[in-house]
């Protein structure tokens, strides 16, 4: 067999190539970041958290598109579709929503392992221990929800509080609600 | 049937495409001026029109229910609106003639060609209005300049029979 074809072999129903793929990207990307911020962990959340947002500003408007979505009518609807219709077609998994707040603002998202971000990573074990405290390796799911949601009006504050990678019993992202924006108006005419 | 002008407008009040198409006798319809009159009065009247008839239309039902601006006349024009909930808003100008409804053409350049030619690279901008530095000086407000985009809904645009 050529070699063009056992490539194309491989290539056929690959899904789980491109994950794999996708998951070592997303892998060299973080360690990159270490490095560059020498492991100064809070920074690299935050540079994490901005690529997101800028995924996030795009993924929206791919996600409308696709799936030519109405105005939700409560930010519970908006979890729901985030978690059954987002997750699902951008990551195939699907978080479950726990713990909301009585005024019905923020919720919890517990995301599914295995996690397609975190399927091969291990926090090393070194005599710092300051990555497993300090290092959300997910923080650019809160990008892309936070950027994504803020063109839809919604602004919102993305963290995660639990990471089964630090050890946590699972990974919990929590999803707060500050105000639903308003359209922007013209500037006045001077 | 005709369409006179294709244009969009984004979230920041900014006309970020204007694409015209003349009509006049032995020229070439793909002749018009691209992205020549965005910051003209005349854009700007528009949106004040289409954030007017908007907000109207929502204000003459009760609250959570749907009336959205699909289009209106003006003289001998007919003017279509559709808007992404992310507002992006997309129009299309035709003569008075086209009185059928342009919302899935509008979804169409939305959802094909906005997406793949503007959205999916990453190289373009998505945010249209921005700051050079972050002290909010130098305000810029960029334009949709990809070819691929202009060359695409051109000729999608071309294809219909309302053009």
């Amino acid at each position: 067999m050529s070699k063009k074809n056992t490539g194309d072999d491989i290539w056929k129903n690959n899904v789980e190539k491109i994950v794999k793929l996708f998951t070592l990207t997303y892998g060299s990307v973080v360690s990159q970041l270490c490095r560059d911020f020498q492991n100064n962990y809070y920074e690299v959340n935050q540079q994490l958290d901005k690529m997101g947002y800028n995924i996030g500003l795009r993924l929206i408007e791919e996600f409308l598109a696709k799936t030519g979505i109405k105005r939700c009518q409560s930010f519970k609807e908006t979890a729901d579709i985030i978690t059954k219709l987002g997750f699902k077609i951008f990551l195939n998994i699907q978080p479950t929503i726990e713990n909301w707040s009585n005024d019905g603002k923020s919720c919890s998202l517990i995301i599914p392992e295995p996690n397609p971000l975190t399927e091969f990573v291990e926090l090393p074990i070194t005599s710092d221990s300051k990555i497993g405290k300090e290092l959300w390796y997910s923080q650019i799911l809160c990008g892309v929800l936070r950027g994504a949601l803020q063109m839809v009006q919604l602004d919102c504050d993305v963290n995660f509080i639990k990471d089964v990678l630090r050890g946590d019993d699972r990974t919990e992202m929590r999803l707060k609600l500050n105000k639903i924006l308003k359209d922007e108006v013209p500037a006045g005419e001077d | 049937m005709t369409i006179h002008s294709f244009i969009i407008f984004d979230r920041h009040c900014n006309c970020i495409y204007k694409r015209e198409y003349s009509h006049e006798l032995n020229n070439n319809p793909l002749s018009g001026p691209i992205n020549k009159n965005n910051d003209s009065n005349s854009s700007k009247l528009l949106f004040g029109i289409l954030y007017s008839l908007k907000t109207i239309a929502s204000k003459l039902i009760p609250e959570d229910n749907i009336n959205e601006l699909r289009s209106f006349n003006i003289g001998d024009f007919r003017i279509h609106f559709w808007e992404s909930l992310s507002r992006f808003k997309f129009i299309l100008i035709t003569n008075k003639e086209v009185n059928i409804d342009l919302q899935s053409i509008l979804f169409q350049l939305y959802s094909k060609y906005f997406i793949k030619y503007v959205v999916e690279n990453g190289l373009s901008p998505i945010e249209f209005k921005y700051y050079e530095k972050d002290p909010k000086e130098n305000e810029v407000s960029a334009k949709i300049n990809n070819g691929k985009f202009i060359e695409e809904t051109d000729k999608y645009l071309q294809t219909l029979s309302i053009f």
